[in-house]
């Protein structure tokens, strides 16, 4: 088993006890982003050159983990995002709530699929044949393109997904 | 103002946003064609593009909104429902798929060569593109009703 493998698997724990919630609403959070997990590497598959291993399962040219991957860092960031939207919307009046969401979405899809990417690209699981147009982060050399990959999932999916989860569709 | 302007001036608004940032992110998946697609923005942005994708949404939304009137017989969108879910995934994914095969064929843009990506038969057009299209349908309607409402 890769490291990246088991760093996803490491943050699927996480994720399926943060925040604990009964097993109906996890179910239906995965089945809000599973679609979108089977159907976005594949699409933008030419960007990563996956690391093989005797052990990875390849499904045309996309690791099986990656698709655990996509589910994890979006519930993940949907969740966060939600938890400090609870959390501060009290205090910050001066901001309307879609706003804020909106902030909180930006902040926090931008943040962990960067954080994610960045702990991902270190364990080389992966390189880069594209994306770098824009060049890169300085330190974490992630191209900026995938961090606004990430900030453009949550301005333009994140909606989606809330609703999603709530009618329970895939 | 009245609900129909306000609809249509957040709509575009909305579709604005969502082009400048797709086009801007991912200009190594293809190549303009400089003589046919007129004035660029910043040397860099077709302007012809952004009416392109004005246009995608529009009649997508219309298409999927009507059938969804048609079907279920109810006047007012929801924001979210099974049905209009689907109807926007299939109405995105067929109008965009035309068009883009429509301006492909017009020689407006290449796809890049790098990319080595396969085609479907007949419209020769690569399936990643394809998928894209339905993907927007699955995501971006439901999030541009969201702010239509909540604005």
């Amino acid at each position: 088993m890769q490291k990246s493998e088991i760093f996803i698997l490491i943050f699927f724990l996480i994720y399926l006890i943060f925040p604990l919630r009964k097993w109906t609403v996890k179910k239906n959070e995965f089945l809000s982003v599973i679609l979108f997990a089977l159907f976005f590497p594949f699409v933008l598959e030419p960007i990563w050159v996956y690391t093989r291993s005797e052990w990875t399962v390849f499904i045309f040219n996309v690791p099986l983990f990656f698709i655990l991957y996509w589910v994890v860092v979006i519930s993940f960031s949907v969740n966060l995002s939600d938890y400090f939207l609870n959390k501060f919307s009290k205090k910050m009046r001066f901001i309307s709530i879609l706003w804020l969401n909106l902030l909180t979405d930006i902040v926090f899809f931008g943040f962990i699929g960067t954080l994610c990417e960045t702990v991902l690209h270190s364990l080389n699981a992966y390189n880069y044949t594209m994306g770098t147009d824009l060049g890169f982060i300085p330190l974490i050399n992630v191209p900026v393109i995938l961090l606004l990959g990430y900030v453009g999932l949550g301005i333009f999916g994140a909606h989606t997904f809330r609703k999603k989860k709530e009618e329970g569709v895939i | 103002m009245n609900s129909n302007k306000k609809h249509i001036i957040l709509n575009v608004i909305f579709i604005l946003l969502f082009s400048i940032y797709w086009e801007s992110i991912s200009t190594e998946f293809w190549v303009y064609n400089r003589e046919r697609m007129g004035i660029f923005l910043l040397n860099h942005l077709p302007v012809i593009v952004l009416l392109y994708w004005m246009f995608v949404f529009f009649v997508s939304l219309f298409v999927s909104e009507k059938l969804y009137q048609i079907i279920t017989g109810k006047q007012e969108i929801p924001l979210f429902d099974k049905k209009l879910y689907v109807l926007d995934i299939i109405s995105f994914g067929i109008i965009g798929t035309i068009l883009e095969a429509l301006f492909h064929t017009l020689n407006w843009f290449e796809y890049n060569a790098d990319l080595h990506w396969s085609l479907l038969p007949l419209i020769n057009l690569p399936f990643n593109a394809i998928a894209g299209y339905f993907g927007v349908g699955m995501f971006i309607p439901t999030t541009m009703r969201y702010y239509r409402k909540h604005i």
